[in-house]
């Protein structure tokens, strides 16, 4: 198991390599001259050609990436163009707000997703079926950024049980934890009522009925092994599909996460540090694929057999 | 007759207890309007601060409330005068070539350092250091070189005169006055560690995220009340009012008119509108043949309801312009009551050989077209910007103009609309939306764009050419006599409003929610919410 791990884990170098150049074509194609919007609207055009100097953004774009991937591979990500510091102290602190959200609501999402599409599979049809999926609909069709004000009117102005904005306890981290959780929540639920429904209908899961076994034991010891594999791979999924809801979440919150500021870097042209979140995101995205395969090659030995 | 003295007698008493009580109200609302020392302010506003280096902060509102740490040689007041503060007195030479500034004795940075004339050259030698290309060093484009005569006076020389100087000492970014040893540390450090000579010092600061000053009991000036105060930023302008209403922060800034009900609705909190400085316009492409001629121009101006923009979409919190320099701003004349009037536009526009053809779109008697005209507007850079690029647009369509509206980012708008090729009569883009704020409160900082000579003129997005206005600018700029100033700002006024060289649309109004608990906050025109003159009121 562990050579083929170390083999994924080689085989991301060269998709990395190809997301630097692509975030390095799109950052420089997108509109907007981050020199003139650093040397303000009525800078003169000697002062913005300094800038461009000082940014290193008059060289040509191949010197540009090839200056980039030289500091890079020294785990140099450059200086941010607006405030002229390290990319790496600029997003250091914002990764343990935005692996603390993502973890809550991940976690939050995939056992109450587990658990209620398990539940709702067991009577479908029934009223808890329709609840569930109506729920489930809400969740992923809600717009994030309407349900984050609402729960903010909610939870922070009406009743006054959580503060409105900022970090620190986990009085701060529910609702962004909530919001962020609605629509994975409600894909999981969804797909672990139709994978729980299929396995029910197995010839297996028929025998087990036959013998006579309590619904407990036929339900978490033969049914839901045999969902665990299909449920690591979608929430596996829906971590990565949750790193682009978070930029909405942690905007309307305040929350001092990566998302927020690929947002403000975006907005401000700041390339060096849109170009080390972007690369961080699809790392994590990579890492997230390795770890799902190794928990797949782990609770199943037919794939362990396979690629030994 | 027993009776009635006795009638009188509790008359007078009754009299006495009543003014005791009035006595004690008075005194109970006295009370309550002296300044409390203690506490600590909560404010969200916008603008993410990501430094606090002056020279880069990027934003009004983020150098304003750096301002809370840093002092500018000069100030201006409420009705717009240019005030001593860091710096006691000035005068220039009579070539107006060389300002002398006599400098504050006793003051310190909060390193402890002292604030004297070596420090203020130090502070503009980093600014227009060439090798750190500070872009803010085009904020003091004729200052050639600052030299310290003795320890309390500095001169300044320029490469041309310069009249308004003085008041662009007042500007937050490069006029911030920061200790010389923090200087030598270089950028990086200057990033986090901000150490001026201002009423509040440094307590903790999170990039992007908040802000927490505390006060410099140390100051030089009159001393803040407010122990401590933390600025959060929260972009999200719902989020920001959900704040306020929970009373989480004692202030939301700035508050978009739409949430005015809502927050005059709470007992507890108030609505501020105060009068800004800032005039949202359209720049119109003079590159392009077709917008030469003045009467096209003039019946574009003639087409639009100023009026029904302000109450629609800005709820009444802005002023109808009636001229190009903003009403607060020095030598501001008031020129054109911009009235409303298609049927004129229409007259204008025959007149200049344009008719509306069946399909409503103007062209000529031959047939010919009206050039398509696109529009680049943003939204979310000042209240109501985009709704009013739409508005502007369905009223030009109304009289014939074939006009698209392109919405893009602001940054990206500016960058777009001044790039080289959008400078010629090929042009793409013919109308831009565009704002000026005016920090300097002097009609020559807007007035300056009309100066084709000179590289601001991008920011005007009308490359207006007339020879005529030239002399003008140069007078307002380099003369240092007000009444010669102002003369040459009134006429530069009267000569192109007529010519509808731009749109003004509407000076638009500072608008935010407060806490009733918050008293004594001053407010600048140009996003100046300064709050060591506040208080809470517990």
């Amino acid at each position: 198991m562990l050579p083929l791990l170390l083999r994924r884990t080689a085989e991301a170098v060269p998709t990395l390599l190809l997301v630097t150049l692509t975030i390095f074509v799109v950052v420089h194609v997108i509109p907007g001259d981050p020199a003139v919007m650093l040397a303000g609207e009525q800078a003169r055009e000697e002062d913005i050609a300094g800038v461009r100097r000082h940014l290193g953004l008059d060289q040509p774009y191949h010197v540009q990436y090839l200056r980039y991937l030289g500091r890079l591979a020294h785990g140099d990500l450059g200086y941010s163009f607006t405030t002229r510091t390290a990319v790496t102290d600029v997003i250091a602190p914002r990764v343990w707000p935005s692996v603390q959200l993502a973890l809550a609501a991940m976690l939050g999402a995939s056992v109450l997703g587990l658990g209620l599409g398990i539940l709702a599979a067991l009577r479908p049809h029934g009223w808890f079926d329709t609840v569930v999926s109506l729920f489930s609909l809400l969740g992923v069709t809600v717009p994030t950024f309407w349900l984050g004000l609402m729960l903010m009117w909610l939870l922070a102005v009406h009743w006054q049980l959580v503060p409105s904005f900022g970090a620190g306890t986990w009085k701060h981290l529910l609702m962004p934890a909530v919001t962020l959780a609605a629509a994975p929540l409600g894909i999981i639920a969804r797909l672990t009522r139709s994978e729980m429904l299929e396995v029910l209908q197995q010839d297996f899961i028929r025998t087990a009925w036959a013998k006579g076994l309590a619904l407990r034991i036929v339900v978490l010891k033969h049914a839901l092994r045999n969902m665990v594999l299909p449920a690591v791979n979608f929430v596996g999924m829906q971590v990565g599909i949750a790193l682009g809801y978070a930029v909405v979440t942690e905007t309307v919150f305040s929350w001092p996460g990566l998302g927020r500021l690929l947002i403000d870097a975006v907005t401000v042209r700041d390339y060096p540090t849109v170009q080390g979140l972007i690369l961080l995101f699809a790392a994590v995205f990579i890492g997230l694929n390795v770890l799902v395969d190794g928990v797949a090659m782990w609770v199943d030995p037919r794939i362990r057999r396979a690629t030994a | 007759m027993r009776g009635r003295r006795q009638a009188l007698r509790t008359a007078r008493s009754f009299v006495l207890v009543l003014a005791m009580l009035s006595v004690l109200g008075l005194a109970a609302v006295t009370w309550s309007q002296t300044p409390k020392a203690g506490g600590q302010a909560n404010v969200a506003f916008s603008v993410r601060l990501e430094t606090l280096n002056p020279p880069l902060i990027n934003t009004s509102l983020g150098a304003r409330i750096g301002q809370h740490m840093f002092d500018t040689l000069t100030t201006i007041d409420e009705s717009g005068r240019v005030r001593p503060l860091l710096a006691e007195r000035w005068s220039t030479s009579p070539d107006g070539l060389v300002w002398t500034f006599t400098l504050l004795r006793g003051v310190q940075f909060h390193d402890g350092a002292p604030f004297n004339a070596q420090a203020v050259v130090a502070n503009f030698n980093h600014v227009l250091d060439p090798k750190l290309k500070y872009g803010r060093a085009g904020e003091y484009p004729v200052l050639k070189r600052t030299e310290a005569v003795d320890e309390h006076t500095v001169r300044f020389h320029l490469s041309e005169p310069w009249g308004p100087f003085p008041a662009y000492l007042t500007r937050p970014f490069a006029g911030a006055q920061v200790s010389p040893a923090a200087i030598a540390k270089g950028p990086e450090f200057l990033a986090r560690n901000p150490v001026g000579t201002g009423p509040y010092k440094l307590e903790k600061f999170v990039p992007g995220q908040e802000l927490v000053v505390v006060r410099n009991d140390a100051y030089w000036g009159k001393k803040p009340y407010l122990d401590r105060i933390r600025f959060v930023t929260i972009p999200e302008a719902g989020a920001r009012e959900a704040a306020l209403q929970a009373g989480d922060v004692h202030l939301a800034v700035p508050l978009p008119p739409q949430f005015e009900r809502t927050v005059s609705g709470n007992p507890n909190l108030v609505w501020r509108a105060d009068r800004g400085s800032r005039l949202v316009y359209v720049g119109i492409n003079m590159f392009r043949p077709e917008l030469q001629d003045a009467r096209v121009r003039q019946a574009m101006d003639l087409a639009i309801d100023r009026d029904a923009i302000i109450a629609n979409f800005l709820r009444g919190f802005a002023r109808k312009p009636r001229s190009y320099v903003q009403s607060i701003a020095f030598g501001f004349t008031p020129v054109s009551d911009y009235p409303f009037d298609q049927g004129r536009a229409a007259a204008l526009l025959k007149e200049a050989g344009w008719t509306k053809g069946r399909d409503g779109v103007l062209e000529r008697a031959n047939g010919e077209k009206f050039p398509s005209i696109v529009f680049r507007a943003f939204q979310g850079r000042v209240i109501g910007d985009f709704q009013a690029a739409q508005a502007v647009t369905g009223y030009l369509q109304e009289v014939g103009f074939p006009v698209v509206l392109r919405q893009l980012e602001h940054n990206v708008h500016f960058a777009e609309a001044t790039k080289p090729e959008n400078k010629t009569p090929q042009a793409t883009s013919q109308l831009s939306l565009a704002s000026i704020g005016n920090s300097v409160m002097d009609g020559s900082h807007t007035l300056k764009l009309f100066d084709f000579r000179r590289p601001i003129a991008d920011a005007a997005f009308s490359w207006y050419h007339d020879k005529d206005v030239w002399p003008l600018v140069d007078t307002m700029l380099q003369q240092s006599d007000p009444e010669t100033r102002l003369e040459a700002i009134r006429a530069a006024q009267k000569l192109m409003a007529p010519k509808s060289v731009w749109l003004p649309l509407y000076e638009v109004d500072q608008t935010a929610g407060m806490s009733k608990a918050l008293r004594g906050l001053r407010v600048g025109p140009d996003e100046g919410y300064w709050l060591w003159g506040a208080w809470l009121d517990r």
